[in-house]
């Protein structure tokens, strides 16, 4: 009689036993997945913390306490002004230099820092800059009398450059990879210009730029 | 001991098994999901392979980010031996990667700063991979 409840109680313990510990491991799984989840959240938040972002573009329109600015994406931004708490900068100069909201209007290149909801900030601070685009592309034409390169974007656009006496010009060295500088008769068709210049009137697509800086991959570098 | 006894015990610990048997079948969709997640990683191995060469990334800076000192450490990986460009407004830099992974200190200005990163993973393609990013350094108060 003792051996026969012995094995019902084991037939009983062995139905319920798997769903018992299926259970508790369920339990122990979800507890992780909750403490990993608190992790992931912090580290978030962490990172978020440390990677403040700023947003720049150029003004379209000032409305009372909002500034409408648009990117280079052209993506239209709206900054919100607290009369307390938002400074203004300049960095034009290229120190900072405090300046006041009315010194801001229409066509001028201005970063925003502070809380991002979505196309909407609420500024902090406010800084007047000065903005450059670069560009890259292969020398189709060169002309030496005006000193202007002429060149095919890699994204498909002809475009031309001119080369003022200030500017920085570099080219690779294809031995060492090193920079050298470069004068404007060494420059070939064929290579490939890297440049870089600053916007003056971004409003208008312009397709002729004055460069502030190209660097000269020469064409016998793909040679090799 | 009577025949049906023993009998109704053997059923019961056979309908025991059998029982444990289909609720640990039934209860393990973790252990399914791990098959299909190590598929999932399987389907991505051949695409690797048949990728010609390691594609530009840069895993810092983000872009648009504030950067608090005058130089920025820009990381990322690339076909080992590609040239590697990089131009702003304030200085230019090239390298030789000889690694995957590359880091290189870039200098700063006050303000934005436009990076464009090129590589040129192969002497025969002309066209640079190309990554553009805004930094700005505004010493924040």
């Amino acid at each position: 009689m003792k051996v026969k409840i012995f094995l019902i109680i084991l037939a009983i313990l062995l139905l319920f036993a798997p769903h018992v510990f299926t259970k508790e491991a369920t339990n122990s799984g979800s507890q992780e997945i909750e403490q990993f989840k608190e992790k992931l959240a912090s580290k978030v938040a962490e990172l978020q913390k440390k990677e403040e972002k700023a947003t720049a573009g150029l003004i379209s329109e000032i409305q009372g306490k909002q500034i409408k600015f648009k990117t280079k994406e052209n993506e239209t931004y709206t900054a919100i002004i607290d009369d307390v708490l938002t400074k203004y900068y300049s960095l034009e100069s290229g120190s900072k230099d405090e300046i006041e909201f009315s010194d801001l209007s229409k066509n001028d290149y201005i970063i925003v820092s502070g809380t991002t909801n979505d196309k909407s900030i609420t500024a902090n601070n406010i800084y007047k800059d000065v903005s450059y685009t670069s560009g890259s592309g292969i020398i189709n034409e060169i002309n030496q009398t005006d000193y202007s390169i002429k060149t095919s974007s890699f994204e498909n656009e002809t475009l031309t450059i001119d080369i003022e006496s200030l500017t920085k010009r570099y080219v690779i060295n294809t031995k060492t990879y090193e920079l050298e500088v470069i004068g404007f008769s060494k420059i070939k068709t064929g290579d490939i210009i890297d440049f870089i210049y600053k916007n003056v009137s971004s409003n208008k697509k312009e397709l002729r730029f004055s460069a502030t800086k190209i660097i000269i991959i020469p064409a016998e570098f793909f040679n090799k | 001991m009577k025949k049906e006894t023993i009998y109704a015990i053997s059923l019961g610990v056979f309908l025991g098994f059998l029982i444990a048997f289909i609720m640990i079948l039934i209860l393990r969709p973790s252990g399914q999901k791990k098959t299909m997640t190590s598929q999932s990683k399987t389907t991505i191995v051949p695409k690797k392979i048949k990728k010609n060469f390691q594609s530009l990334e840069i895993s810092s800076p983000s872009d648009r980010q504030i950067m608090l000192s005058k130089k920025v450490t820009i990381r990322g990986s690339v076909e080992p031996g590609s040239l590697i460009i990089i131009t702003s407004s304030a200085s230019e830099k090239t390298i030789k990667n000889k690694e995957k992974n590359f880091q290189i200190d870039f200098p700063l200005v006050l303000g934005e700063n436009v990076i464009s990163i090129q590589a040129f993973v192969d002497k025969t393609q002309r066209t640079p991979q190309i990554k553009t990013l805004q930094v700005f350094y505004l010493e924040e108060e």
